[in-house]
């Protein structure tokens, strides 16, 4: 059930000019119908939500085709023209560096990148937030730029750090893969992050476009030998604070 | 210490890694059979095993070596291989006593040492196999210190955080309090953070108080503890471990009469 302003949306249209196959239009109709309440301030604000969430599938999407790499936090790499590899394994946007062109760069020279799957889920989050805002004041909104999973992030999106259960898994959410029995040789495979995408289907960096199913066969894969226990999709998931960032919006 | 030090380590410590390397190369020209004896003196530590890698991998005298030695050299050209840290070291797979024994001395011995890289990668590796394939709870102080170390550091500790909380143990998590009043504020608050004290210790005043509450919470609920398996990975601020609400609820109205025991 959508609620906006405490009052239940009447009818099923879609609000704006959305298709009822679009990203938005999916996510909408599947907030209608779910026993759940989803409540705005405002219709601006819902159209904002649906919007990023748009943005964010879009986002992976192009990260998923840009090439780039995967590794460990101790063996990842970025284009030193715009970024700074701290000694953790994060990316630090360089001084002076544009934030905008810094990101797009991920994307349009992703060989020259090697990070692991929790970070790739932030560099989706800024591309899709440079999309929804656009340049100008993206760069005016996120003159630090500091990738690394969840460890260090942006007050405004510290929200996808902190997962929680949901009674929907809508289009644009990030999910979670849990692997339990996971091969201490290879930890960074003890769970993936995944954005959840149309048709079925779960970008997680690493991994590639993939159902559930081949999800948890590839993380089956990367267990010990003895294992017991199969890996699983946790019922939690990310979402930045919509609202909070509607507030920022043109 | 300072006595069964071989000879190769005071080279290193007093002379510095460059002479080290320098020392052991002309040793291998003059006797490959001498250059070998001095890696297999028993005192001989991780470090400078990892220093001289790449003079010792070419040579024929690796076939002198020891099999503690031939093992470790075997292991590191393994990891080194691996660009990506998807790789996987096949020796390290199956439990064997001859290599818990070995990753036992290079940690033992190694974990002190500022490395690069591929240096931490490796140490990383052996503490996680330990902790997890082998179940070496002696491996847990190496392991903490090693967290606090490279956070102080600005080194990741992501996967040496996950197989320190893997025992699922709750002296684990008395153990980790200790930092809770630690004198350096920045090992107070990772400790803080791993134990996700923000709701427990709300209102205390000082690191020891939040300390003590955080013993006192313990003590109250360890028989209701269970431990999420949550990571870094998952959530900026995992909860590593829950209190069982129903079951302690249950528990106190039977303890209270309220409740027929099931």
């Amino acid at each position: 059930m959508i609620l906006i302003a405490n009052k239940p949306i009447s009818d099923a249209s879609l609000p704006g000019s959305f298709t009822a196959n679009s990203v938005e239009g999916q996510v909408f109709n599947a907030m209608r119908v779910s026993t759940a309440q989803y409540a705005y301030d405002s219709i601006q604000q819902l159209i904002f939500e649906l919007r990023l969430r748009r943005e964010i599938v879009n986002a992976a999407d192009l990260l998923y085709r840009s090439g780039l790499n995967f590794a460990v936090f101790l063996r990842t790499i970025c284009n030193e023209v715009y970024w700074d590899r701290t000694r953790n394994g994060g990316f630090q946007l360089k001084s002076g560096a544009n934030p905008a062109q810094a990101i797009r760069d991920i994307y349009e020279n992703g060989s020259q990148y090697a990070t692991e799957c929790a970070t790739a889920m932030m560099i989706v989050y800024y591309k899709a937030l440079l999309e929804t805002y656009g340049e100008s004041q993206f760069n005016s909104m996120f003159k630090n730029i500091y990738l690394m999973n969840w460890y260090i992030t942006d007050p405004l999106l510290q929200a996808v750090g902190t997962p929680k259960p949901a009674a929907d898994k809508l289009l644009g959410d990030r999910g979670y893969f849990a692997n339990p029995d996971v091969d201490p040789q290879t930890p960074q495979w003890q769970g993936e992050n995944v954005i959840i995408m149309p048709g079925g289907l779960y970008y997680g960096h690493g991994l590639g476009m993939l159902p559930a199913d081949q999800i948890i066969e590839d993380l089956n894969e990367n267990r010990v030998d003895d294992a017991t226990v199969s890996a699983y999709m946790t019922d939690s998931v990310g979402r930045p604070d919509f609202k909070l960032l509607a507030k920022y919006a043109q | 210490m300072q006595e069964n030090q071989s000879y190769l380590e005071r080279v290193r410590i007093h002379e510095g890694n460059t002479r080290c390397m320098e020392f052991f190369e002309q040793a291998c020209v003059q006797s490959q059979r001498r250059a070998a004896a001095m890696i297999n003196d028993e005192d001989l530590t991780f470090p400078t095993l990892y220093l001289l890698y790449s003079s010792i991998r070419p040579r024929q005298l690796f076939l002198n070596l020891n099999q503690r030695n031939q093992q470790m050299i075997h292991i590191l050209t393994e990891l080194k291989k691996d660009k990506t840290g998807n790789g996987k070291v096949s020796i390290l797979a199956k439990k064997q006593l001859i290599t818990h024994s070995n990753l036992k001395w290079a940690v033992k011995t190694g974990y002190q040492f500022d490395g690069n890289t591929n240096y931490d990668f490796a140490i990383d590796t052996f503490i996680c196999v330990l902790l997890i394939t082998y179940r070496d709870k002696e491996m847990l102080p190496y392991a903490e210190h090693l967290i606090f170390a490279r956070h102080r550091d600005g080194k990741g500790i992501h996967d040496l955080v996950w197989a320190y909380f893997h025992h699922r143990d709750i002296r684990v998590l008395k153990q980790m309090a200790e930092h809770l009043q630690s004198n350096d504020s920045r090992e107070a608050e990772l400790a803080a953070k791993l134990l996700d004290t923000e709701r427990i210790c709300r209102g205390c005043e000082n690191a020891q108080s939040g300390y003590t509450t955080y013993l006192k919470w313990l003590e109250e609920n360890e028989p209701y503890l269970f431990f999420t398996g949550e990571n870094m990975f998952f959530s900026r601020r995992p909860t590593i471990c829950k209190v069982d609400q129903e079951r302690k609820y249950r528990q106190r109205n039977v303890r209270a009469g309220t409740e027929e025991p099931e």
